[in-house]
């Protein structure tokens, strides 16, 4: 059943965190924190759905005012986390939160978001697994596999012969570390989606240029939540 | 291999004898091996959280909480002058309360292993180290072994209530609890496994049913109980009690255990006391 593996004796003892749960409080703050820096950008609207324990027990956990903390950046130790919905409401960003109760096959603890800015409209799925460790699952229908204990790179590509190694040559010449790299596509009309993960920080310049590579469509850095022994 | 590639208590013991490691000293090598970090490091963070767990003890008992379900209940252990318990279980009992009534009220603490559970770990460790002048420095030590255990626990099982019920989080909060306190007494290694079995036994088929679905009930009660179950279990131990099943086999039991638990026991507030008669009023009460 446990999927999971603790390396760290800091996924267990700690976080420091706003009670009242470390998987619908901390975690969703987490959640909301990973989808902040999927988006990248200006948040204007965002759709919430809570599934399964998320939807039973999330408003007496404080998972939407965690979640709406997340989106806005605060850390999973805020005091403001408290406050979340209404300094939601003072930056006028639209939102809605629904519980969903039909049947599903994801995990216990999911939420969907579907955020929206001036140029993007992205759709996460996000879980929290416990002690406050999360994974994002999908992106816009990908599958991922983002802890936020990594920097990541999603890069978005047309399928041509050497883009890979042209991708890698660039990531080496920044002396960017890969930890794991994997490529997915739902069919051979789509473009491909390249994930990359990294131990070092990766710099935000490095969106331009690897968008500079011919057939490279988009570039998105997400970064690492946070140091854990910070 | 790796030294440390091994995912349960018998291996680490094995470990620890052939390269004659003190347990404490060899999690810390491991820990700051994981994160590029300094040992000191490691332990300033941990410094950092007893700090906040000692702190979270003493703004439960002042702070005031609204709750439907909870009536300040560790503020009327204070005042109350009927000792039936000693004064160190008592302290030990009002602080796990405290905590966890802080938890509930969007205070700041120390999730060990989880947020539910986080009375049970501070509420031992700060009074005991208290009454016996144990300095941070032990106490370090101490957290070293308590998430030591938790993190073999959540390897093979979870410590996520929505996966194996209240018995992977007090369950294991109460493991980890019993080996500190094992250790902080100068228990030896298997003593201290031992003390988490003794403890871990007694949480098998431990239901998460929260009324209302809010950490409140059982959960914040259950973290006084749990605090005491440590000790007793500590207590056992060092007496030379030892658990006829031992620790690796306690835990695979865990699993199967939570593998065949109904999901109406695992946060979901769908079974046990969150759709009692009372427990369904308390929900009503408060939408």
């Amino acid at each position: 059943m446990s999927n999971y593996r603790f390396d760290s004796i800091l996924d267990i003892i700690g976080p420091e965190m706003i009670g009242p749960s470390s998987s619908h409080t901390a975690g969703a703050v987490r959640i909301g924190l990973a989808c902040k820096s999927i988006l990248n950008d200006k948040l204007l609207s965002v759709r919430i759905r809570l599934y399964n324990s998320f939807a039973e027990t999330g408003s007496g956990h404080g998972t939407r005012k965690a979640l709406l903390a997340g989106l806005m950046g605060f850390s999973k130790a805020d005091k403001r986390i408290k406050n979340a919905e209404q300094i939601f409401k003072l930056k006028k960003i639209k939102y809605s939160i629904e519980k969903i109760y039909k049947p599903n096959n994801y995990p216990p603890n999911t939420a969907v978001i579907n955020m929206s800015s001036k140029k993007w409209d992205i759709e996460v799925i996000g879980e929290s697994i416990g002690g406050g460790l999360i994974r994002i699952k999908e992106i816009d229908g990908f599958a991922v596999n983002i802890t936020g204990d990594n920097e990541t790179l999603i890069i978005t590509h047309k399928d041509r012969i050497g883009i890979l190694s042209e991708i890698l040559n660039v990531l080496s010449l920044y002396k960017l570390n890969i930890v794991t790299i994997n490529s997915v596509r739902h069919n051979k009309l789509d473009d491909i989606k390249t994930i990359i993960t990294f131990d070092n920080f990766i710099n935000p310049r490095m969106r331009s240029i690897l968008t500079s590579i011919q057939d490279v469509v988009r570039t998105r850095i997400i970064h690492k939540i946070q140091e854990k022994w910070q | 291999m790796n030294r440390y590639d091994y995912n349960s208590a018998s291996e680490l013991i094995k470990i620890l004898k052939k390269h004659n490691a003190s347990f404490p000293e060899f999690i810390l090598e491991r820990e700051s091996k994981l994160f590029g970090a300094d040992k000191n490091q490691i332990q300033a963070k941990l410094k950092n959280y007893i700090k906040t767990m000692r702190d979270s003890i003493n703004a439960g008992l002042k702070k005031r909480m609204e709750s439907v379900c909870l009536d300040n209940e560790a503020k009327k252990l204070l005042k109350n002058k009927l000792r039936i318990i000693n004064a160190l279980e008592y302290e030990i009992l009002y602080s796990a309360i405290s905590v966890s009534e802080y938890n509930c009220s969007m205070g700041k603490i120390v999730a060990c292993p989880t947020a539910g559970s986080c009375g049970i770990l501070p509420a031992v460790i700060i009074p005991v180290s208290k009454k016996y002048k144990f300095d941070d420095g032990l106490l370090i030590k101490a957290l070293l072994i308590a998430g030591e255990i938790g993190r073999i626990v959540a390897s093979t099982v979870s410590i996520s209530g929505a996966r194996g019920g209240c018995m992977a989080e007090c369950g294991t909060a109460s493991a980890m609890t019993a080996g500190a306190v094992a250790y902080l007494f100068g228990g030896s290694t298997e003593q201290i496994f031992n003390a988490a079995t003794l403890s871990l036994k007694n949480n098998l088929g431990l239901t998460c049913d929260p009324v209302a679905g809010l950490v409140e009930v059982p959960c914040v009660k259950r973290n006084g109980f749990k605090a005491l179950e440590a000790l007793a279990a500590a207590q056992m131990s060092l007496a030379g009690i030892n658990s006829a099943i031992p620790f690796d086999e306690v835990v695979q039991t865990m699993k199967e255990v939570a593998d065949n638990m109904p999901d109406i026991y695992k946060e979901t507030s769908e079974g046990g006391l969150a759709i009692a008669e009372s427990g369904l009023a308390y929900k009503k009460k408060m939408s």
